[in-house]
């Protein structure tokens, strides 16, 4: 006898001290199961002891291999945070993509484990949402975007140490086609490319060091300074934003451009280059540099300046104000000669629609901004056998309006004897491999107005610019997914009553008659 | 203790199917599953035979309900009721092993849910012989999951029988255990966003909800078709942890 409880079960006494020590045991033994399911756990879940299988078809459940390389690659764990705010119109296919972006984020972290740090954040909740955004350093403005039915906010940020980017829904990660609730026709998700998304920008802020971007000084140019021009300040600060190491660069104490520069920003230059400066933005480019220019009609210099710098490059500015027929509602007629003539609208069908800076635009399909007082940026002789892409074209009924004849002659009208219609170019890129391999490229924006006026309407277009030339475009090629599709055809009206009725009442009737046979045999025994 | 814990399965579930209760849960729970399907999935999902199927195999919040609900019911009686009658004393003192006999039963209540979620093959079974199949692999897994769920909630269930001698009550706080398990993931994330960083760092508390969320590793894994042998794992190290606790609870019935 001796309290135990086999003493207990044959009826032996058990004191108040034993079933105290009892109970202490089955406590301990508790914290010890506790402890070792966590372990068996967390042991089961380590990289070498996990064994993962994805039966679905097409291996929907799993990221691609590039996505899952770029993930296993990361310096360090990356942080995503995503943002939404419920939308007024169209909120249905925007929280849909919400979801399907967030479980896209869950699979990463689930497939690679350690490689992701995922927050969701309803931005209604601003009190929190603000914490974090001021933590992170984005605005409402980084995660917001312009649809036709309004600002819309939902974004998703990607951040590596220091440096982060915003991927937003449109036109990033999605393109949504808003329906129309009049008739009842519910916005969706048109075109999903999050994976590709998450993987852009996963390895834009992972790599090595942060691009440098350099802004010429010197030479008349506008200025980035916060405040002080406004656009390209909010280009500046966008940029650092973005993960870019922004500084500037002033040609007269510094005779060649720093070799850390990786891309060189030539925004409108009102005088003419002195040669040294000349020769040392070519040599920069040559060398494997790139350059972002804005020409326009008050940076047109012709001896010197920036066309002259730009024919180097395979780019050809013409002097002449790029103009349009404006539709005139009264007169039931196109007419010229308006200030509104010289104002070209950017819609998707204006932009090249597979070059890595635009492709995304147009795939967003809303209005990307609009070009005031432009010059053309035409083809010229681009060096190494060179490409000359057009990024921003006109409609085919443009002109280039020359200088007037005469002072009392009206800006911006058509003369037929000497101006034809045709198409122009407004924004266009080059780039060519040196004789070294050594990559350049160029971008030339044919009026500094849609920065330094207009940045908020046209950002995405500049940064998928500096993306580009900062070769950071990191386009990941994602394998087409084969979704899975079991839907019965519409024309198969029986089985689809037959699965429906069986569904319903096949497995209640199963029931029904095991149990009937069930209490039939016991009444009989 | 093989044959023992097979001789007690047998016999739970030759007493499970002989009750009417048994019954009546199948026809209701089969009855709800076949409304859902037949009126909202497949509608819902455009006639699309799989993606109806995979919301009943568990990708909605009918099957936590039903499985919340049903696996105390199925396992309230199994130990509680025994001990009532007078039953577990006769099998207690008879030379099984307490664990063969937390086994048994355990298997019976996990067999009895697997048999209720089974029912969901049916239609899909009527569609593939009318030349429209789903993606089994995937739906098969979705059900594995399925299973090990309920296995885990019958664990507790079990040990919550064993705990008390009242059925109702070992159901209700069987009830209230899977539905804790089930949101501790989601309310402890949600308190995470209202603690700072600087006072509990949020790696600290992913890693505990990491050990809990039953929600997330189904979904994640069995729903989205993977079989991931850490989520397999995480359902059956919990499954043994409440079927020992059963064991010692049925063990301290001999000394209470």
């Amino acid at each position: 006898m001796d309290g135990t409880p086999k003493d207990a079960a044959r009826g032996g006494a058990v004191t108040r001290w034993t079933r105290l020590a009892l109970f202490g045991q089955v406590a301990a033994m508790l914290a010890l199961v506790l402890a070792g399911v966590l372990l068996v756990v967390e042991v089961a879940q380590s990289p070498g002891m996990r064994a993962r299988v994805d039966v679905t078809y097409d291996d929907a459940s799993s990221l691609d291999p590039a996505t899952a390389a770029v993930l296993e690659g990361l310096p360090e764990r990356a942080e995503v945070d995503l943002f939404y705010r419920p939308a007024v119109i169209g909120d249905e296919a925007l929280r849909a993509a919400t979801s399907r972006m967030r479980a896209l984020l869950e699979l990463a972290q689930e497939q690679v484990p350690g490689a992701l740090t995922v927050r969701f954040h309803n931005a209604n909740d601003l009190t929190r949402t603000r914490a974090r955004m001021e933590e992170i350093r984005v605005s409402a403005e980084d995660l917001s975007f312009g649809t036709p039915v309004g600002t819309w906010l939902a974004a998703m940020v990607v951040k590596v140490g220091e440096r982060r980017t915003v991927a937003r829904f449109v036109p990033d990660i999605c393109f949504i086609q808003l329906g129309d609730p009049n008739q009842g026709i519910p916005a969706r998700i048109e075109r999903w490319q999050g994976e590709q998304a998450l993987a852009e920008a996963l390895g834009r802020v992972s790599g090595e060091r942060p691009p440098v971007v350099a802004f010429s000084q010197g030479s008349g140019e506008l200025l980035p300074d916060p405040g002080d021009q406004g656009g390209f300040g909010d280009l500046a600060a966008a940029l650092a934003n973005e993960g870019f190491d922004v500084r500037p660069w002033d040609a007269s104490s510094e005779p060649r451009v720093p070799d850390e520069v990786d891309v060189l920003v030539i925004p409108g230059a009102q005088r003419p280059f002195l040669p040294a400066v000349a020769e040392a933005i070519e040599a920069f480019v040559f060398d494997g540099g790139a350059l972002f220019a804005c020409t326009g009609r008050e940076q047109f210099v012709p001896n010197g300046g920036l066309p002259d710098l730009l024919a180097r490059f395979g780019m050809r500015i013409e002097n002449g104000v790029i103009c349009r027929r404006v539709f005139n509602p009264t007169l039931r007629e196109y007419v010229t000669g308006l200030p509104e003539c010289a104002v070209q609208p950017i819609l998707t069908s204006n932009l090249n629609r597979t070059h890595p800076v635009t492709e995304s635009l147009v795939r967003g399909s809303g209005a990307v901004g609009q070009f005031t007082l432009p010059l053309a940026v035409q083809r010229g002789e681009v060096p190494g056998q060179g490409t000359f892409v057009d990024l921003v074209y006109t409609g085919d009924r443009a002109w280039r309006d020359l200088p007037p004849r005469s002072p009392r002659d009206t800006l911006f009208r058509f003369e037929s004897d000497r101006e034809t219609y045709k198409r122009y170019s407004l924004m266009a890129a080059t780039h060519w491999t040196g004789a070294d391999g050594q990559h350049s490229r160029v971008i030339a924006l044919g009026t500094p107005d849609p920065i330094s006026n207009e940045f908020e309407l046209n950002r995405d277009l500049v940064l998928n610019a500096f993306e580009w030339l900062a070769q950071r475009d990191n386009r990941v090629r994602l394998r087409p997914r084969v979704a899975f599709d079991a839907r019965i055809p519409p024309n198969r009206t029986g089985l689809a009553t037959a699965v429906r009725w069986t569904g319903w009442l096949g497995f209640p009737a199963v029931c029904v008659v095991v149990a009937g046979l069930l209490a039939r045999s016991r009444r009989r025994s | 203790m093989i044959g023992a814990s097979w001789t007690i399965l047998r016999r739970e579930l030759a007493g499970l199917f002989l009750q009417p209760l048994a019954w009546a849960l199948l026809l209701l729970a089969g009855l709800l599953q076949g409304l859902m399907f037949s009126s909202f999935y497949l509608p819902g999902r455009g006639g699309d035979v799989h993606a109806a199927g995979l919301e009943l195999f568990g990708g909605t919040q009918l099957f936590w309900v039903l499985a919340i609900v049903l696996t105390p019911l199925v396992t309230m009686r199994m130990i509680s009721e025994e001990a009532k009658s007078g039953v577990l004393e006769f099998l207690l003192t008879s030379p099984v092993p307490e664990a063969a006999v937390v086994i048994g039963k355990l298997g019976a209540a996990t067999i009895f849910m697997a048999l209720l979620w089974a029912s969901g093959f049916l239609p899909l079974v009527v569609a593939a012989l009318g030349g429209v199949s789903p993606d089994w692999p995937h739906l098969f897994v979705a059900y594995l999951g399925m299973v090990l769920v309920s296995a885990l909630f019958c664990a507790i269930g079990l040990a919550s029988s064993a705990l008390f001698s009242t059925p109702v009550l070992a159901a209700f706080v069987a009830f209230l255990g899977n539905f804790a398990l089930m949101v501790s993931g989601i309310v402890t994330l949600q308190l995470a966003d209202a603690v700072p960083e600087d006072v509990v760092p949020r790696a600290w508390i992913e890693w505990v909800v990491d050990k809990f969320d039953v929600v997330a590793r189904f979904q994640v894994s069995f729903v989205a078709g993977v079989l991931d042998s850490a989520h397999v794992v995480f359902f059956l190290a919990w499954t043994a942890a409440f079927a020992f606790l059963a064991v010692g609870l049925l063990e301290s019935r001999r000394w209470r």
